[in-house]
């Protein structure tokens, strides 16, 4: 029915594409021509980011640029248009959005439990939220409305893709002329989208960040394969590989995803555009090392309402430091030399883009470079740039009109042509209308502003119709209501026509007594206000650091660390020794060790305790999305150094009680879990910067009740296994099928056959290999013990069992096998499995000659490691050296890194930690926390920077109240709880 | 099978401490921590049969052999008050995830008729590796809904709950409604399903206000069970945690003119101190093993939310609700022994576990402290209790009695450590 309306209007009013044109769609009645010439003259015509004619003419026939310069012979047939020193833009080109698209998102599950499988035909591919064969054009229908919108923010030209599922298929590129529908579309297939955001699909797999990363990876691998094969019929990957053919958009939800999807990228040769999440600036020196293009949002986080009874005490430091420094993300991509694109997407009302545009702007963003952004270089993403993209002859007569540049802020939108239609939106001088008005006899005055399509009141509450120069419109106050009817007078400057109050109606003039220009004042004095912005922090957080003092952290001179009773490996109890680290090494233990000045530091640790930094070998922290992708039996080919988040206040936290590395193990959702990831906590690291160099690889496998889904209510009854007899032919099953998968790769390579990478069994496979070990979930002797009788049967050794809560029932048997031993110290009772726990198990393992450790699987306990090994003297009499190899050099060979940290000896790495006292005791805290030599923590740091974190709150804060004092309007964003993993957490944020 | 031989294990035990006849003893130079505060080294402590006949400094006093049962001997050990665990679910399940052993919640959300006292399970295994650590007495308390119904005040040695009842339904538990911490629409729902909360709890006590002073009428179990807390028959426990719902529950409390009312957990109190010390409001304190809720919070926050109430002194007690509490409750020492280490003075903190715990419960009368006619209760450490290194028990003393120190965990560890044919410990002679 709307569209029917369309038609009417501007089939009628406007104009058909070309008249030489063929085309199958029949018109009804005779067909409107499009061949007028029109001619813009005395226009200031930006012909491109770098070019900017003044006084020049402008000349078009029908959808095309015939000519642009400063003396082009005008033919006599031109309908003129002075446009008296107006702007003329190129129209924008939006690469990422959704116009015109109606959404195919699946059904949603009726059914409670799991969905294991794919309910779409047989012949696409086997997981729902990859849809390569979606085609955006298949669901493109005009949108009228926000047709509008777009052009008023200067788009003509959008690129819309279907967004739901992991791989989104192809874009449909459109025209936002509304000549027909038909004539529209400028590509049928235009660019091709992934992301890391499962979408709609009903389907359990994948329920993790990491397991979407996972499958975009093996989806890949099997589009390779599949040209290779004939058997297998499979149309999503038919498309897949077909959409490699265009330039491939990643939508990015934080900086992380960017990066991460950066480096699988690599691993394909894809050359993706990514759109940025709008955060990227916290990182960019890791976004320009990766070599990639953005598409970067002018949607910036709206100002938060620091005042708002519920969210005011939830707000976080990030928060407000990103909501102020958001808008200068651009600038910061000029600054690096990386090609960007800019995106509107997510802004609903045009005004707001110019605005957001020139808040950008006054951040640094050169305004040739911003017009690129929005013209050129989409154009080239596009691969429409012999046509799109700038005013030029042959062109398409994309473009729009302002009354001033669209970087000041009184900027009107007066038309925009797009293929030679015209869409008006203000007469030139509607900007004559805004300023300060003031009744007749009284002292009333009422602010007019044009703003989008309208004329609105600013500062008091008037209802107004407006057309050209005529307005009508009312109000009410204490005494009654007014409602005015009349004109503009242009040359005199006031409104004339008539006033009625209550009864009685009068003749009135209402002249303006302000121009617009202090309007404008009022935005300079916002943007002073907004102009002084923090620093950025490396974590962008609480506790963060600023670049100059991480670039300090790296630098350190070398480091005395003088008189400390030092905890040496092989000593019943710790000796007072003189300790020199440099680059990152221990390079001497001594009595003592000259105190050189000029050339080291120097930390006076008389009375203090230095121990090697705790190892935690079982931990969830510092990961986003998720720790488990416990959807199927095995999940082997998930990666948890995938999902890092260098970010989580855990690791400050944990730093502030002595650890230096963890495993960030995959939960205990499935018998073959995901592949760990060794970190050391670099407080203030990328993702990439947190990984333990040269660690081995490693992966989670669990046992006992959680694999067997017993928690997890009535309806997850299906998932293959739900008892322990399962549990040990999944074992059986893949390991088996791990084996004959290295054979028959072995065989393709050699013969050059297709073969298709299994990342999963790949996985596996090197565990045979005794390339990955495992770090096996473990509670109940029985199943314990299978698993190492599986492992004999397969030729591998477990590595370690994690809880190993029942581990002292079969010490010897453990012993035998060589297995490693990570427990609780005194948790139990906590479910069924878990009844026979007891605080003797770390005592009784590591007098069996089982190397023991104390893990946390807590971000709480985490920070207490000292105190949970110390137990082990409570409960078992242990040495305070046993009880501290329980957590340093212990866990350290376990994970194989033995030869690097764990221990105080010349040529380890300085991950030491300074205590000021015993370290195995309740009342002591660490002094200080060291990693590669750097100090990472230190109570005086802490102190200093809790006072910073206050002060910047306070500064950003005040600075808010100031914007909303001046009219800036506030919103209240939606809370992020903090999220804490453990092995069981089975959703993702 | 197991729980069986595990049942058959802890009948034995407590058989075996009930062989014992309680006589008058002299526990001599021992050093003393009263439980007020206080100190007493070297001294002397007195029990005549389940009560304590004095304890005092041992200087300048003579012992005569002949005037004792027996004279033991505490050289270089420490003695403690019983400790009381407040605010917990332990006794109410054994496995915690396990359906068919949990008992501590129930439907609807209205619920002060519940009781916990009957269903507090003496043969529950965990109870005995509780008490080797100190702990002998435990609030049993009942969770969920507005008001969760009745806590009961229970001895950690007993052969039923009959005896094991130290106080019948000490208190009443209510959690009261949270101020919304959402934004947008989800904000406007919440405040209003809050608002609609507040009054419906508002509605419930104003019935039970009108109830309980109507001298006949029908029967109502749910509003007659709030007579006493309203009387002052009981105590009040109100589950609350931020200051904002803290300086509501004052506003409510006095509006129903509460007398003994007392919060539980108040993570921010700290932030509130002035108001409840003006209000004479004690506090049963969030676990102090705990994160702090906000990533900006300082990172020691609840380490250190003891110490702040102490400056700005608020009465309060230590406990240990939260994630595996049951079994958590061991480990109460430690949590106050990270308070000392973030500024509460020591003495205090062991008054945060036995005599002000017992005066917020109300039991203070015989527990809580070693002082003259209070109950015989108390245990023996070879070293400070607050610490994990030193805390070391080698004996409990249950009204008089010596009781055994040892859980099955222990007979587990023995039984392994002959198959391995390791060294025994022999746990009580350490």
């Amino acid at each position: 029915m709307k569209y029917t309306f369309y038609y009417i209007i501007f089939g009628l009013l406007c104009i058909l594409k070309d008249i030489n044109a063929q085309q199958t769609f029949p018109v009804n009645g005779a067909p409107f021509s499009n061949q007028a010439v029109h001619v813009f003259e005395h226009a200031q015509i930006i012909v491109n980011p770098t070019l900017t004619l003044s006084d020049a003419q402008l000349l078009i026939r029908g959808s095309v640029i015939l000519e642009v310069g400063k003396n082009i012979k005008i033919p006599q047939e031109a309908i003129h248009h002075d446009l008296n020193g107006a702007y003329i833009y190129p129209s924008f080109i939006e690469t990422y959005s959704d116009f015109g698209i109606t959404a195919q998102t699946y059904a949603p599950k009726t059914q409670p439990g799991p969905q294991l499988f794919n309910t779409r035909t047989a012949n696409w591919g086997w997981n729902m939220a990859i849809r390569s064969e979606i085609e955006a054009q298949d669901y493109y229908h005009f949108d009228a409305e926000r047709a509008d919108q777009f052009r008023k923010s200067g788009f003509a030209i959008i690129n819309s893709h279907h967004l739901d599922g992991i791989a989104r298929g192809t874009a449909v590129l459109t025209e936002l002329h509304q000549i027909s529908e038909q004539t529209q579309i400028i590509k049928a297939k235009s660019t091709s989208m992934v992301c890391f955001d499962k979408g709609s699909s009903p389907q359990d797999y994948p329920s993790s960040l990491t397991g979407a990363m996972a499958l975009l990876r093996q989806t890949a691998y099997d589009a390779q394969w599949y040209i290779q094969q004939s058997q297998e019929p499979n149309k999503t990957l038919e498309a897949f590989n077909a959409n490699l053919k265009y330039p491939m958009i990643f939508v990015s939800r934080n900086k992380w995803e960017s990066l991460g999807f950066s480096k699988l990228a690599q691993e394909f040769k894809w050359n993706p555009w990514i759109v940025s999440s709008g955060d990227e600036y916290q990182r960019i020196q890791e976004v320009k090392a990766s070599g990639y293009n953005y598409i970067l949002p002018l949607k910036f986080p709206e100002m938060p309402d620091v005042d708002h009874p519920a969210y005011a005490s939830r707000i976080t430091l990030s928060e407000l430091k990103h909501w102020e420094l958001a808008p200068s993300n651009p600038y910061m991509f000029q600054q690096q030399h990386i090609p960007f694109c800019l995106t509107s997407q997510g802004i609903l009302k045009s005004e707001q883009f110019f605005v957001n545009l020139q808040k950008a702007v006054t951040r640094g963003l050169q305004q040739s470079k911003a017009l690129e952004a929005l013209t050129v270089l989409p154009a080239k993403l596009l691969g429409v740039d012999p046509f799109l993209g700038s005013i030029k002859s042959g062109y398409h007569a994309n473009f729009f009109i302002t009354n001033t540049s669209i970087f000041e802020s009184g900027c009107i939108m007066l038309s925009h042509w797009v293929s030679g239609q015209e869409f008006k939106y203000h007469a030139p001088e509607s900007a004559d209308l805004e300023g300060v008005f003031r009744y007749p006899n009284t002292l009333q005055m009422f602010t007019l502003s044009v703003q989008g399509s309208g004329l609105i009141s600013v500062n008091a509450k008037h209802a107004i119709q407006w057309h050209g120069h005529q307005a009508y419109w009312n109000y009410k106050d204490s005494s009654g209501t007014y409602i005015f009817s009349g004109i503009y007078n242009t040359n005199q400057k006031y409104w004339e026509g008539q006033l009625s109050y209550n009864d009685s109606s009068f003749q009135v003039k209402i002249p303006k007594v302000e121009n617009y220009s202090q309007l404008v004042r009022q935005r300079v004095s916002i943007d002073s206000i907004e102009h002084n912005v923090g620093a950025i922090w490396y974590p962008f957080t609480a506790y963060g650091q600023t670049a100059s003092e991480i670039a300090a952290l790296h630098n350190p001179k070398p480091l005395l660390i003088r008189q400390a009773h030092v905890w040496l490996k092989d000593s019943v109890k710790p000796l007072i020794f003189d300790v020199l680290i440099d680059k990152g090494k221990i390079i001497s233990i001594e009595k003592t060790i000259p105190y050189q000045e000029a050339k080291m530091h120097c930390i006076d640790a008389h009375n203090m305790h230095l121990t090697p930094g705790i190892i935690d070998e079982h931990s969830h922290i510092a990961l986003r999305g998720g720790v488990n992708e416990g959807t199927e039996a095995s999940s082997a080919e998930v990666r948890m150094a995938d999902a890092i988040n260098p970010e989580d206040v855990s690791i400050y936290r944990q730093l502030a009680s002595g650890v230096t590395a963890a495993q960030l193990l995959h939960g205990s959702a499935n018998p073959i879990g995901g592949q760990s990831a060794v970190i050391k906590l670099r407080w203030g690291a990328s993702a990439e910067g947190m990984l333990f160099e040269h660690a081995d690889a490693f992966i989670k496998f669990a046992l006992g009740e959680n694999v067997k889904q017993s928690n997890w209510g009535d309806y997850q009854n299906q998932r293959f296994p739900q008892t322990r007899m399962g549990v040990e032919q999944v074992y059986r099953d893949y390991f088996t099928r791990a084996s004959a998968y290295s054979k028959s790769k072995a065989e393709a390579r050699q013969k050059n056959l297709p073969f298709r990478i299994d990342l999963n069994l790949e996985s596996l496979s090197e565990i045979l290999q005794a390339k990955r070990f495992i770090t096996c979930h473990s509670y109940v002797q029985s199943e314990i013990n299978m698993l190492m009788h599986v492992a004999s049967d397969f030729n591998f050794k477990v590595n370690t069992f994690t809880h190993i809560l029942e581990g002292y029932k079969v010490a010897d048997k453990m012993k035998a096998h060589g297995v490693f031993a990570s427990t609780f110290s005194d948790w139990w009772a906590y479910k069924h499995e878990v009844m026979e726990a007891i605080p003797y198990n770390a005592e009784l393992l590591t007098r069996m000659g089982v190397v023991t450790s104390i893990n946390s699987d807590d971000a709480e306990m985490a920070r207490r490691l000292n105190q949970e090994a110390a137990k082990t003297i409570k409960y078992g009499q242990l040495s305070p050296a046993q009880a501290l190899a329980l957590i340093s050099v212990n866990p350290a060979q376990m994970l194989h890194l033995n030869n690097r940290v764990g221990t105080i000896k010349v040529g380890m790495d300085a991950d030491l930690v300074i205590w000021d006292g015993d370290p195995l005791s309740v009342q002591t805290k660490v002094a200080y926390t060291f990693i590669d030599g750097k100090m990472y923590y230190s109570q005086a740091n802490y102190k200093y920077l809790l006072l910073r974190n206050d002060a910047e709150k306070t500064r950003l804060i005040s600075k808010i109240r100031q914007l909303k004092s001046k009219g800036v309007s506030t919103t209240v964003p939606a809370p992020k709880p903090h999220r804490y993993y453990h092995c069981e957490t089975l959703d993702s944020e | 099978m197991m729980t069986l031989r595990l049942r058959y294990i802890l009948c034995v035990l407590i058989c075996c401490t009930k062989v014992f006849v309680a006589q008058h003893i002299a526990y001599i130079n021992a050093d003393i921590h009263v439980g007020n505060g206080t100190r007493i080294y070297p001294g002397i402590l007195i029990t005549q049969s389940d009560t304590i006949a004095s304890v005092m400094s041992q200087q300048g006093f003579k012992i005569n052999p002949a005037s004792f049962d027996s004279i033991i001997d505490l050289s270089g050990q420490q003695v403690y008050p019983a400790l009381i665990n407040p605010n917990s679910i332990l006794g109410l399940h054994d496995a915690e995830a396990v359906r068919a052993s949990r008992d501590f919640e129930d439907v609807g959300a209205y619920n002060p008729h519940l009781r916990t006292q009957m269903v507090f399970n003496t043969d529950n295994p965990i109870l005995p590796t509780v008490r080797r650590n100190g702990v002998l007495l435990t609030q049993v308390t009942p969770r969920g809904g507005r008001i969760s119904g009745q806590s009961s005040i229970m001895a950690l040695t007993a052969w039923n709950w009959e005896d094991a009842t130290v106080l019948k339904d000490d208190g009443m538990h209510i959690n009261f409604p949270e101020y919304p911490q959402t934004s947008g629409d989800l904000y406007t729902k919440q405040l209003k399903q809050y608002t609609n909360d507040r009054e419906q709890l508002n509605r419930m006590f104003d019935q039970a206000r009108s109830y309980c002073m109507a001298s006949s009428q029908h029967v109502d179990i749910r509003l007659q069970a709030l007579c006493a807390c309203l009387k002052g028959d009981q105590r009040m426990y109100i589950h609350v945690h931020y200051a904002r719902d803290i300086l509501a529950v004052i506003n409510w409390i006095q509006m129903y003119q509460i007398p003994y009312p007392v919060l539980v957990e108040a993570e921010e109190a700290w932030k509130v101190t002035h108001v409840l010390k003006a209000h004479h409001i004690p506090v049963l304190l969030a676990r102090v093993f705990a994160l702090p809720e906000h990533p900006d919070d300082p990172i020691d926050l609840p380490f250190s939310a003891a110490s702040k109430l102490f400056m700005d002194s608020v009465r309060f007690a230590f406990q240990c609700a939260g994630d595996m509490e049951a079994m958590q409750a061991r480990n109460l020492c430690f949590m106050a022994g990270q308070a000392v280490a973030y500024g509460l003075p020591q003495e205090q903190a062991i008054q945060a576990m036995t005599l002000h715990a017992a005066e917020i419960l109300g039991i203070s009368l015989k527990w809580g402290s070693l002082a003259t006619g209070k109950k015989a209760c108390f245990f023996v450490s070879k070293g400070s209790i607050l610490d994990v290194k030193t805390h070391q028990v080698t004996r409990i003393v249950w009204n008089g009695n010596a009781i055994s120190i040892d859980s099955h965990q222990e007979h587990r560890a023995e039984q392994y450590r002959k198959k391995y044919k390791l060294q025994q410990w022999n746990t009580k002679g350490r």
